[in-house]
C-alpha cells in the first residue's frame, strides 16, 4: 500500500511537470550529435572506418545515441537520489517520513519506480525517431529487451547513488563533492568512449560499476543482436544489484544512526 | 497511568565555532540537562520557554527522531529508544508549520500521500482527509498546489497531517508561530476540541506565554535545557503573586535608571518590555514583593532623579510572563 502511494504521487508530480522530461528526451540527440561531430572533425575522412575497427559497431551515431541516453540515466539518477535526500533533509520531510509506518527503504525503492518510468519515457523519446529512421534495426523486441536492461541497471545505479548521497549529504556543500564523483562515473561508464582507452586500473574499476554494463548491454541488444553477450551483461547487472542495493541501504542505515545522535536528520 | 514520562533526559550537541578562514573549534552545547516531567492522559501540557531552551530537542527525543545521551522516556508505556516503532504508532506530530510539505502536490494530495505512508487504505484515507480539511477549514483550497498557499494555509495542512492517524497523543511544536491571528485561533480552537471531546493527550511547545496560559492544563517552564517549574497556569501565577506587578511607561533618560530600580528593596525583578530609543520611550515591568502603594513613591522618585519622566503606570495581575521572568532572573539571566 505505501509503495503504491509513493509511486502514484511521485508519478503525478512527474506528469504535472512533464516538460522537464520532454526536454531530457531531446538531450541524447544533442549529446550524440556533439560527440559525433567532434569525432568526424578529429578523425577526418577515415573517422567512420576507424570507429568500426575500434569499437566493432557499424553505426557511430547510434552508438553515441545509446551512450548519451545511458549517460543521462546515470546523471539524472545520481542527481535525483542526492537531490531527493537533500530536499528531504532541508525541508524536514525526512523526519516526517521517519515518523510514518513506512520503512524508509520501501520509500526509497518506491522512488525508483517513477524514476524508472520517467527514464523509460526519456529512452523511448530518444529512440523513437531513430527507430523510425532505421526501422530495420529496431525490431520491437529489441527495444523491449533494451528497456528491461535499463530497469535492471537502474536498481544498482540507485544503490551507487545512495552510497554517494549518504557520503556527501552531511557536508555543507554536497554539490562540490558530487561533481567529481559524477565526472568519474561518466568516464568509467563507457557511455561515449569504449573503456579500453582508459588506464588498466580504471578499466578494472569500470568493470565493478553498473554504468559500464548498462551501456554495453544496451548497445549489444540494440545493435549487435548477440543474445549470449546480452545475457552475460544482464547477469553482471543482477550480480551488482545484489551488492550495490543492499550496500546503499546499509550506508543509509549508518547515516540514520549517526544523524539521530548528532541531530542531523534535518537541516531546517 | 501517565501518557508520557521523561526521566533525566540529557542531550549534548557538538558545534563548530569558526576561528578564521580554515580554523574551527569544537564546542559542546548542552541542549538538555536532566529534563524530567510526566504528562497525564487527556492533558494539554505546555512546554514553555525561549528559543534554544530545549523544547524541540525534547519533542524530537520523545518522538524517536533523536537519541538521548542519557535518561529514559516512555510514551504510552513504550520506551523511546528500545521500542521506537511502537512509540511512533502512538503519535501524531507537527514539527514545522510550513516545512515538509510537497509543494508540487495539492493540499489534499499531500494529506492522501501521508495517509498512504501511514498504511491507511485509500478509501479510509479519502474520508479522513475530507473530514480533516473541514476541521481546519481548508476544503475550499484543498485542490490548489501547496506552492500557492500562504503560511497560514500551509500550517493548517501540516496540522491536519499530524491528525491523519487519529493517534491518541499529539506533539505540536510551536503550532502557531508566525501565523495570522485567524489561522492561529483556528488551530488553538481545534487543539481545545481534540482535548475536550476526544480526550487526546497533547504536548505543545510554545514561547507564547499567552497561548500557553490559554490552552494548557499544566505548564513546564524550560530554560537552558532545564525544567524550572511545573504546574497549572493558576498555580504558577499564584507562586509569584506575593506582590503586585507594575507596568511603567517612561520617557527621557531611562537607560541607567532601570538598573537602579532593581536595587530598591522589595523589587523582585525589573524587565524592559519594549522601547523606542529614537523617541526616548520605554515600557518597564516591575515585580514587587508587596503592594504597589508601598513601593511606588520610591520608584517614581528614583526615576525622576535619574532624569526619566513617568508617563503612565498600571498595576497588573501576574501573568505567566512574570513567572518566567522571575524564574529566569533567579538564575541570573
Amino acid at each position: 500500500m505505501p509503495l503504491r502511494g509513493v509511486v502514484k504521487y511521485e508519478l503525478r508530480v512527474i506528469m504535472r511537470y512533464r516538460w522537464d522530461f520532454l526536454v531530457l528526451g531531446a538531450m541524447p540527440y544533442l549529446l550524440a550529435g556533439f560527440f559525433y561531430l567532434v569525432g568526424m572533425g578529429i578523425g577526418g575522412e577515415n573517422a567512420l572506418k576507424n570507429f568500426v575497427v575500434a569499437t566493432g559497431y557499424g553505426e557511430a551515431f547510434l552508438y553515441m545515441l545509446v551512450g548519451s541516453a545511458v549517460l543521462l540515466v546515470i546523471l539524472v539518477g545520481l542527481d535525483s537520489v542526492i537531490g531527493e535526500l537533500y530536499r528531504a533533509l532541508a525541508t524536514g520531510w525526512l523526519e516526517l517520513l521517519m515518523l510514518t509506518r513506512t520503512d524508509v527503504y520501501i520509500y526509497m525503492f518506491g522512488l525508483t519506480v517513477p524514476y524508472f518510468v520517467a527514464n523509460v519515457g526519456i529512452t523511448i523519446l530518444s529512440f523513437l525517431p531513430a527507430a523510425v529512421y532505421l526501422s530495420g534495426l529496431f525490431a520491437g523486441l529489441r527495444l523491449v529487451v533494451a528497456l528491461l536492461i535499463l530497469f535492471v541497471g537502474i536498481i544498482p545505479l540507485q544503490g551507487v547513488s545512495l552510497i554517494v548521497a549518504t557520503l556527501v549529504i552531511r557536508y555543507k556543500e554536497p554539490e562540490a563533492l558530487t561533481q567529481p564523483v559524477r565526472a568519474f562515473l561518466v568516464v568509467l561508464s563507457g557511455s561515449i568512449y569504449p573503456i579500453y582507452i582508459l588506464p588498466s586500473w580504471m578499466q578494472l574499476v569500470a568493470r565493478v560499476l553498473p554504468p559500464y554494463y548498462v551501456s554495453e548491454a544496451m548497445r549489444v541488444s540494440l545493435m549487435l543482436s548477440n543474445p549470449h553477450l546480452t545475457l552475460y551483461y544482464l547477469g553482471m547487472l543482477l550480480l551488482l544489484t545484489f551488492f550495490y542495493y543492499p550496500a546503499g541501504l546499509g550506508f543509509f542505515k549508518r547515516f540514520e544512526t549517526i544523524a539521530k545522535k548528532s541531530g542531523e536528520l534535518s537541516k531546517v | 497511568m501517565e501518557a508520557i514520562v521523561a526521566e533525566k533526559l540529557v542531550k549534548r550537541f557538538e558545534t563548530k565555532i569558526r576561528k578564521g578562514l580554515f580554523r574551527s573549534e569544537k564546542k559542546v552545547v548542552e541542549a538538555l540537562r536532566g529534563v524530567s516531567f510526566t504528562i497525564r492522559r487527556g492533558e494539554i501540557f505546555g512546554l514553555l520557554g525561549p528559543n534554544g531552551a530545549g523544547k524541540t530537542t525534547t519533542i524530537k527525543i520523545l518522538s524517536t527522531l533523536l537519541l538521548p545521551d542519557s535518561g529514559d522516556a516512555y510514551v504510552n508505556g513504550y520506551h523511546v529508544v528500545r521500542e521506537a516503532r511502537k512509540v511512533r504508532e502512538q503519535l501524531g506530530v507537527m514539527l514545522y508549520i510550513e516545512k515538509g510539505l510537497y509543494r508540487r502536490l495539492t493540499g489534499r494530495e499531500n494529506l492522501e500521500y501521508y495517509a498512504a505512508l501511514q498504511h491507511i487504505p485509500p478509501s479510509d484515507a479519502k474520508r479522513r482527509v475530507e473530514r480533516l480539511l473541514e476541521l481546519v477549514e481548508m476544503t475550499e483550497h484543498a485542490d490548489k498546489l501547496v506552492d500557492e498557499y500562504s503560511l497560514g494555509m500551509k500550517a493548517r495542512i501540516s496540522f491536519a497531517r499530524a491528525l491523519i492517524t487519529d493517534a491518541p497523543i499529539l506533539f505540536l511544536d510551536e503550532p502557531t508561530l508566525g501565523l495570522d491571528p485567524a489561522s492561529a485561533r483556528k488551530i488553538r480552537d481545534v487543539i481545545r476540541e481534540l482535548s475536550r471531546r476526544e480526550g487526546k493527550t497533547i504536548l505543545l511547545t510554545t514561547h507564547n506565554m499567552w497561548e500557553a496560559d490559554a490552552l494548557a492544563d499544566r505548564i513546564a517552564i524550560i530554560d537552558q535545557g532545564r525544567i524550572l517549574t511545573i504546574g497549572s497556569p493558576m498555580e504558577l501565577k499564584a507562586a509569584v503573586s506575593k506582590g503586585d506587578v507594575l507596568q511603567i511607561e517612561v520617557m527621557g533618560a531611562y537607560n541607567g535608571v532601570i538598573k537602579k530600580i532593581g536595587s530598591i528593596g522589595g523589587v523582585r525583578y525589573v524587565k524592559l518590555d519594549s522601547e523606542e530609543p529614537a523617541a526616548q520611550r520605554a515600557v518597564v515591568r516591575v515585580g514587587l514583593d508587596g503592594s504597589a502603594r508601598d513601593h511606588l513613591p520610591t520608584i517614581v522618585d528614583v526615576l525622576a532623579r535619574g532624569g526619566a519622566r513617568v508617563r503612565n503606570i498600571s498595576v497588573l495581575a501576574p501573568s505567566l510572563e512574570d513567572v518566567f521572568i522571575e524564574l529566569t532572573s533567579r538564575r541570573g539571566r
